[in-house]
């Protein structure tokens, strides 16, 4: 018997979400990824499903289904474009959870209620990398600070009608809500290796405004509360490299078996045996990892440490079995006629825009030397 | 391996080069796709395009181990520059200078080994991959003429080359015996070519389908024997394999040099990079298996300037230089945090590149069947 029970609210969304790839997804995956683009009809249906507002509580007008059911949305996407999948995974873990767990009334009354209907939100990650040796200036006037940063890397940038903004100051971070077009900030481009759809962008703060009712959380709960945010994201960044996996086994599979060399399909042959055992292996400690996580969290228990290894665990299974199913492929996954080489670049981008695998180990440790 | 003066001097003449010409087009080139045919005039000129090959027929009159370094030292700043130096070099100039008869050199080998023509190699084909001899490709002997019709894939430099040596099979029946190696000039009737391929990486090189339709190849095009193609293109391979473990090497040190200087000019948590423990551990990795890797693809260098066997040593070096060099290019992105898969910085692009090293002119697989062989003597 497995670990886990899937119910049948969570049953339906996987049937739900992947007849939706496979009839409208699926055709369409190559030419998003040539024009970097996901199609605005696409985008709607994603929210008419109720995939932007999935975690969103039904008083807000959200689906209001568990982690568990957004880890099957999010892998069934992936499979067939993960920068659809990141664009709900942002979505749902950066922008919907801060929102309920640290928004004022007002703001969830009103921002919650508007990812329900349609609206996307956007999620500037904090690096603790810096390049450019200038440090984020805040000036206050009155109670209002006013903002000058540049944040190099956006998630659903170019998609959203809103931003959450973590501020660093003396006093510790604070995450700030900002609409789409305030004052002094400007959006620029950025080309990144995968994910070329999920409207990654940079954005520029000039003496942007930061109004104080639109502040989600500061001082010094303003640095647990981040930890949090990327401790759920953890899951949702989990369930994108997971299905990616998947497609990458997928097709190696499949691959495997029609690909003639030596006068027999080369699936025939010990090495490539090999290699489809070590990527079968990679997804299913990958998915008890993340299924673990996130019934965790549903039953309200302490999730973190297994949110962290699942993401460790399928960030880098992903990038290696990308790279594996292009080596199955040969020169056709070298090749931009086959999905796999997408798939390799898709998976290095989800586990760097979550935590370089390093810094996670790390924080690992430190959680059990604490 | 400690190198000669020779060696070395070489090697900072390429780097000045390298580093002053083609390093400020690698990241264009990247993005643009479009072949560098100012870097091939300009290689020409510095007598890279042939660096083994005697100066009688036009190359630089070096040793392999000058090639394995000047193919490093373009691939550490650009890997499409790279692969178009070593497919030149090794597959299209190598098989006339090894199988060509002197009229056939005097013709071919020369202007390719000066750089006035661009060479390559037709050998791969869409149902003959890492079975090479399943060749599909037909020749039959027609008076003074091959009538050569079939179709090849994932051919370097194939749609720009002025003159390519192409395996056809004149006795399917024969297997590998039955295979013959001909030179084919860009522009004979018969031979187009379909599409050129959008690739992971080495976006700068041109990767192109050959199409030959009742295609006539004079017979003196043909390179040795008839019969000879096999032979003609295990020994390009073999040398080949050499040129892939030096490009698989350079680019290594390209993704190496690019996290070292990541290190050293931004800071984490308020320290500097490189001082963090695990951005050490992480460098001293990279730097050791890409020094081990040199050590290989030098001695199989060095074993064939000799004159000895280096087969196995030859494949061990692309193995392991491609193996440990793709393991290298994904360390020095996670060096870069988030910002290493952005358009900030160009280390995402040598992982890109790397990952043909592991595919190319024998996948790793074959690679690992070579030296079983070798190691098991059966």
């Amino acid at each position: 018997m497995s670990l886990f029970t899937i119910n049948s609210a969570q049953k339906l969304i996987r049937s739900e979400v992947s007849k939706f790839t496979s009839t409208e997804v699926e055709t369409v995956a190559s030419d998003i990824e040539r024009d970097c683009r996901i199609p605005s009809d696409i985008l709607q249906k994603i929210s008419q499903m109720g995939l932007f507002g999935l975690t969103i509580p039904e008083d807000y007008e959200g689906s209001g289904l568990d982690v568990t059911s957004l880890c099957i949305a999010l892998e069934e996407l992936a499979k067939s474009c993960a920068s659809l999948a990141m664009t709900v995974a942002v979505n749902n873990c950066l922008v919907n959870y801060p929102l309920i767990r640290y928004g004022s009334a007002e703001i969830k009354e009103e921002y919650l209620k508007k990812i329900a209907n349609g609206s996307i939100g956007a999620y500037a990650p904090l690096s603790d990398i810096d390049v450019s040796g200038k440090e984020c200036v805040l000036e206050a006037v009155g109670d209002i600070k006013y903002i000058s940063n540049r944040y190099h890397v956006v998630l659903n940038g170019t998609f959203a009608d809103f931003f959450i903004i973590p501020v660093k100051s003396d006093q510790g971070i604070s995450l700030f809500l900002i609409n789409k077009g305030a004052q002094g900030m400007n959006p620029y481009g950025v080309a990144t290796m995968g994910l070329r759809s999920a409207g990654i962008t940079g954005l520029e703060f000039k003496h942007g405004e930061l109004k104080p009712d639109m502040c989600l959380v500061s001082g010094e709960s303003g640095q647990q509360a981040i930890q949090s945010v990327l401790d759920y994201a953890h899951i949702g960044f989990s369930a994108v490299a997971l299905g990616l996996m998947q497609a990458s086994l997928e097709a190696s599979v499949k691959y495997a078996k029609e690909r003639k060399q030596f006068g027999r399909p080369i699936a025939e042959f010990p090495m490539v045996q090999e290699m489809l055992a070590e990527m079968k292996i990679e997804v299913e400690k990958s998915r008890l990892l993340l299924y673990e996580a996130a019934n965790r969290f549903d039953a309200d228990e302490e999730y973190r440490m297994i949110a962290r290894i699942a993401c460790l665990t399928s960030c880098e299974g992903a990038v290696k079995i990308g790279l594996k199913a292009i080596q199955i492929h040969g020169g056709y996954g070298y090749i931009k006629d086959y999905p796999v080489e997408r798939y390799f670049r898709d998976a290095k981008s989800v586990q760097l825009l979550g935590k370089a695998p390093t810094d996670m180990r790390l924080q690992i440790a430190k959680e059990m030397l604490l | 391996m400690i190198l000669e003066e020779r060696h070395r001097n070489f090697r900072a003449k390429v780097r000045e080069f390298a580093e002053g010409e083609v390093a400020a087009r690698a990241s264009e080139l990247d993005r643009s796709g479009e072949f560098p045919w100012d870097l091939v005039k300009r290689m020409a000129e510095l007598q890279l395009t042939a660096v083994y090959v005697p100066q009688e027929y036009g190359g630089a009159g070096l040793d392999m181990l000058h090639y394995a370094i000047a193919v490093e030292e373009i691939g550490r700043v650009c890997g499409s520059t790279g692969i178009f130096l070593a497919a030149h070099s090794s597959l299209g100039v190598f098989p006339i200078y090894y199988a060509g008869n002197e009229e056939q050199k005097k013709k071919w080998l020369i202007p390719l080994a000066k750089g006035e023509k661009i060479g390559s190699f037709g050998l791969t084909e869409p149902d003959a991959g890492s079975d090479a001899a399943a060749t599909k490709t037909t020749a039959k002997r027609e008076g003074d003429n091959y009538v050569v019709s079939g179709a090849k894939r994932f051919i370097t430099s194939g749609s720009v080359a002025d003159v390519l040596i192409i395996t056809a099979t004149q006795d399917p029946s024969k297997g590998y015996h039955g295979i013959s190696a001909f030179v084919v000039e860009k522009g004979t009737r018969g031979f187009s070519y379909g599409k050129d391929e959008e690739k992971l990486g080495l976006h700068g090189s041109i990767t192109s389908e050959l199409i030959f339709e009742d295609c006539l190849i004079p017979k003196g095009n043909l390179l040795g024997k008839e019969g000879d193609g096999f032979r003609i293109f295990m020994e390009t391979l073999d040398g080949g394999r050499i040129s892939i473990g030096a490009l698989a090497l350079g680019i290594a040190q390209g993704a190496l040099d690019a996290a070292v200087e990541f290190a050293k000019t931004s800071k984490k948590s308020g320290k500097p990079m490189y001082k963090w423990q695990s951005t050490q551990s992480m460098i001293a990795e990279m730097a050791t298996d890409i020094e081990a890797a040199r050590l290989l693809v030098y001695q199989a260098a060095a074993l064939k300037d000799e004159g000895k066997p280096y087969v196995k040593e030859a494949a061990m070096a692309k193995y392991y230089a491609s193996t440990v060099g793709t393991k290298a290019a994904n360390m020095a992105i996670d060096i870069h945090g988030m910002l290493g898969i952005t358009d900030m910085y160009p280390v995402e692009r040598f992982i890109r590149d790397e990952k043909l090293m592991e595919i190319g002119e024998g996948t790793s697989e074959i690679q690992k069947i070579v030296i079983a062989r070798q190691v098991l003597g059966k």
